[in-house]
C-alpha cells in the first residue's frame, strides 16, 4: 500500500473529463472567469474612485451609462466592477481562514480523538448551535466594520462543518495500515498529518471549500446590506442597500447588483458540483 | 416508555446547560470587546463630560469593579433574565425583546411551515417524474434559490407585488391607522406576513425540495419497497403507506436545525420589510450602538436554538421509535 497519492489529481485528464461533463459546471466556470475577468480589469475599465460622482443622478442604464447611476451620480457599472474584486477577495480570505481553522480543529480531533476529541467536538457543536448570521453581526459590529473583521466574523461562523468534515475523513483514514507504518517509521504526528494523511483527504476539502466562497459571499453582502460593510470600499452589499429608498423610480439600482451576487454565488454553486463530480466519483449523485 | 422518555428529556436538558453557560461567557466577552463603554458614549452624547461626571456614570454602570466580579454577576444576572438596560430606549433589554419576539416567531414559523410544506411537495413531484421537465425545472429553480440573496428577493418582491402591481403591503406588520379588530386585524396581518414570509422560506424551500428529492429516491432502492412491490402494493400504496413516511425523517431534522439559521435570515428580511421583530430591532441598535442590546438579542435568540433544538429531538424520538432513548 502507498503511502500518499491520491487517487485523483487536479491535474490528470479525467479530472478535466469528468468536470467539464457536467454542463452546468462548464457554464457556472464560464461565468464566474467572466466575473473574475470585471475585478481584474476594474482599475483599467473604471480607473476612478467608484464612490465619486461622474454624473447626473438617476441616469437610467443604457442611456449615457451603460448601466445608469445611483443618487448621487454615481456610476453603478463602475460599482458593480469594483464591488466584484470586493466580494471575490473578501469571500477569498474568509474561506481561506476558515478552512485552515476547519481543518485544523478536525485534524487533531480525528486524529487523537479522546478527550481532545470531546472537547473540540464540544466547542464545534457550540459554535454550529449559536445562530450564526447574529453571531456574525454581533461581531462585525463589536470590531467595527473593516475588511478584517468582516472576514474574521465570516471565518468563524463557517469553519465548524469543515471541522467535521476533516475530523470524519481522518477517523476513517486514521487507522489505515500505511498510518500505522508511518508510526512505525518513527515519523512526527505533524508529520503524518500533514504530509501523509491530509493529501489524502484533500477532495472533499476542496469542494466543501469552494462551496463556502459562494456562501461567504452571501453573508459578507447581507452584511453590507446592513450597513455592515467597510465604509472604504465599494460592495454590492452597499450598493442594494444605498438603493432601496429609491426603489420605486430606480429598481436598477437595487436590481443590477443583486444579479450580480445571484450570478457569482451561482456559478461557483456549479463549480462546486462539478469539482465534486470529478474529485469525488464515487460519491455523484444519481 | 413515559418514564423513559422523561429521562431523555431530562437528560437533553442537561446537555444544554454547558450549552447556555457558554453562550452567557461569549456575551462577556463580546461585551467586553465593545468599543466604548456606556459611559463614554454617553459622555460623549452629553457634550462636556467632568472627570466626577464621568467616575459617577463608571460607577453607576459598575465598570469600576474588577472583571471577575462583574462576570459573575454578568452569569447571574443572565440567568434570572436580566439581560441589562438599553440606554437608547430606556427600558430593560428583557422587556424590550419579549416585545418583539412576537412578530420574529410568526414569521419565522410561517415561513417554516411553508418551507417545508411546499419543499415535501415539490420534492415528491420531482421524485415521481425523475428525468422529466418538470423535476429539471425544479431542480434548476432550487439552484437559483441556493444562490439568491435574501434581501435582494425581499426587495424585488416589494418592486413587483407591491410598487408596480400594488397588491401586497411593502412594509410593517399591520396598518395601524385602520385600527382594525378581530377577524379584519388577523387578515391584515396575514397580508402583511405573505410577502416576508415568502422571501424567508425560498432558499429552505429549495433546500427541502432537494432533501425530500434524494430522500424519497433513496427509500426506493430499499429492501422493503421491493418486498411490497412483490406482495401487489400499487405504486401510489408504496409510496404514500411506506416510502413518504421514512423519506420524511431527515426532511424533520433539517428543519429542525435549520431554525437558527433562520433567525439570522429574519434578521435581513425583518430589516427589508420592516417587519416589527427582533431582527429589525438588532438592524436599529446598529446604527444607535445599542450593544447592551445587540448582545440582549444574541443571547435570548441563541437559548430559543437551543430549546427549539431540544424540541426537534423529542419530535424526532416520537417519528421513529428506532431512536435510542437510553
Amino acid at each position: 500500500m502507498s503511502a500518499s497519492a491520491p487517487t485523483n489529481s487536479l491535474s490528470s485528464p479525467t479530472f478535466r473529463n469528468l468536470f467539464f461533463r457536467n454542463k452546468g459546471a462548464s457554464v457556472g466556470l464560464v461565468i464566474f472567469l467572466a466575473i473574475v475577468f470585471l475585478a481584474v480589469t476594474a482599475p483599467i475599465l473604471f480607473p476612478f474612485d467608484p464612490f465619486s460622482n461622474v454624473g447626473d443622478p438617476f441616469e437610467k442604464p443604457f442611456s449615457a451609462f451603460l448601466l445608469g447611476t445611483d443618487q448621487l451620480g454615481r456610476d453603478v457599472a463602475a460599482g458593480l466592477a469594483h464591488g466584484a474584486s470586493t466580494s471575490l477577495l473578501l469571500a477569498l480570505l474568509a474561506t481561506l481562514v476558515s478552512l485552515f481553522v476547519g481543518t485544523m480543529i478536525g485534524c487533531l480531533s480525528g486524529y487523537y480523538g479522546g478527550w481532545v476529541d470531546q472537547l473540540l467536538m464540544r466547542i464545534t457543536e457550540f459554535f454550529q448551535t449559536i445562530p450564526s448570521f447574529v453571531f456574525a453581526i454581533v461581531l462585525v459590529a463589536i470590531m467595527q466594520p473593516s475588511i478584517e473583521s468582516i472576514v474574521i466574523a465570516i471565518a468563524v461562523v463557517t469553519w465548524p462543518p469543515i471541522a467535521r468534515l476533516v475530523r470524519g475523513e481522518m477517523l476513517a483514514i486514521r487507522r489505515r495500515e500505511f498510518v500505522e507504518a508511518c508510526i512505525c517509521l518513527g515519523m512526527r504526528d505533524a508529520q503524518i498529518i500533514f504530509r501523509e494523511i491530509l493529501p489524502n483527504i484533500l477532495s472533499p476539502i476542496i469542494v466543501t471549500g469552494s462551496l463556502m466562497v459562494a456562501t461567504a459571499i452571501l453573508i459578507e453582502s447581507a452584511l453590507a446590506f446592513l450597513g455592515l460593510g467597510d465604509p472604504n470600499i465599494m460592495s454590492w452589499g452597499f450598493m442594494i442597500g444605498a438603493g432601496r429608498s429609491f426603489l420605486r423610480d430606480a429598481w436598477w439600482l437595487c436590481a443590477i447588483p443583486g444579479l450580480a451576487i445571484l450570478l457569482t454565488v451561482l456559478s461557483i454553486n456549479l463549480i462546486g458540483e462539478g469539482l465534486n463530480d470529478a474529485l469525488n466519483p464515487r460519491l455523484r449523485k444519481m | 416508555m413515559l418514564k423513559k422518555r422523561l429521562t431523555y428529556v431530562l437528560k437533553r436538558l442537561f446537555h444544554a446547560i454547558p450549552v447556555v453557560v457558554g453562550i452567557a461567557l461569549l456575551n462577556f466577552l463580546l461585551v467586553h470587546l465593545a468599543p466604548g463603554n456606556p459611559a463614554d458614549v454617553l459622555a460623549g452624547e452629553a457634550g462636556s463630560a467632568t472627570p466626577e461626571y464621568m467616575a459617577m456614570l463608571r460607577e453607576q454602570f459598575g465598570l469600576d469593579l474588577p472583571l471577575y466580579v462583574r462576570l459573575l454577576e454578568y452569569i447571574g444576572n443572565l440567568f434570572t433574565l436580566d439581560l441589562g438596560f438599553s440606554w437608547r430606549h430606556n427600558m430593560p433589554v428583557f422587556d424590550l425583546i419579549v416585545d418583539r419576539l412576537g412578530p420574529t416567531l410568526l414569521l419565522m414559523f410561517s415561513a417554516l411551515l411553508l418551507s417545508v410544506g411546499v419543499g415535501i411537495l415539490l420534492g415528491l413531484l420531482a421524485a415521481t417524474q425523475v428525468g422529466t421537465w418538470k423535476d429539471t425545472l425544479i431542480t434548476v429553480l432550487g439552484i437559483v434559490s441556493y444562490a439568491t440573496p435574501l434581501f435582494w428577493v425581499g426587495l424585488m418582491f416589494i418592486l413587483v407585488f407591491s410598487l408596480k402591481l400594488d397588491w401586497l403591503p411593502a412594509t410593517g406588520m399591520e396598518n395601524i391607522i385602520m385600527f382594525y379588530e378581530g377577524w379584519d386585524r388577523v387578515k391584515d396581518i396575514a397580508l402583511h406576513l405573505i410577502l416576508p414570509a415568502a422571501t424567508l422560506s425560498l432558499f429552505y424551500l429549495a433546500l427541502y425540495t432537494r432533501l425530500m428529492r434524494a430522500s424519497i429516491l433513496e427509500q426506493f432502492g430499499s429492501d422493503y419497497v421491493v418486498t411490497a412491490r412483490a406482495k401487489g402494493v400499487s405504486e401510489n400504496g408504496i409510496m404514500f403507506k411506506h416510502v413518504l413516511r421514512n423519506a420524511l425523517l431527515p426532511v424533520v431534522t433539517m428543519a429542525g436545525f435549520q431554525v437558527g439559521a433562520m433567525l439570522g435570515g429574519s434578521v435581513v428580511v425583518e430589516a427589508v420589510f420592516g417587519w416589527p421583530g427582533l431582527g429589525q430591532l438588532a438592524f436599529q441598535t446598529l446604527f444607535a450602538r445599542d450593544y447592551n442590546l445587540l448582545l440582549g438579542i444574541f443571547f435570548l435568540s441563541s437559548v430559543l436554538v437551543v430549546l427549539i433544538n431540544l424540541g426537534v429531538d423529542l419530535i424526532y424520538t416520537v417519528l421513529d421509535p428506532r431512536i435510542e432513548l437510553g
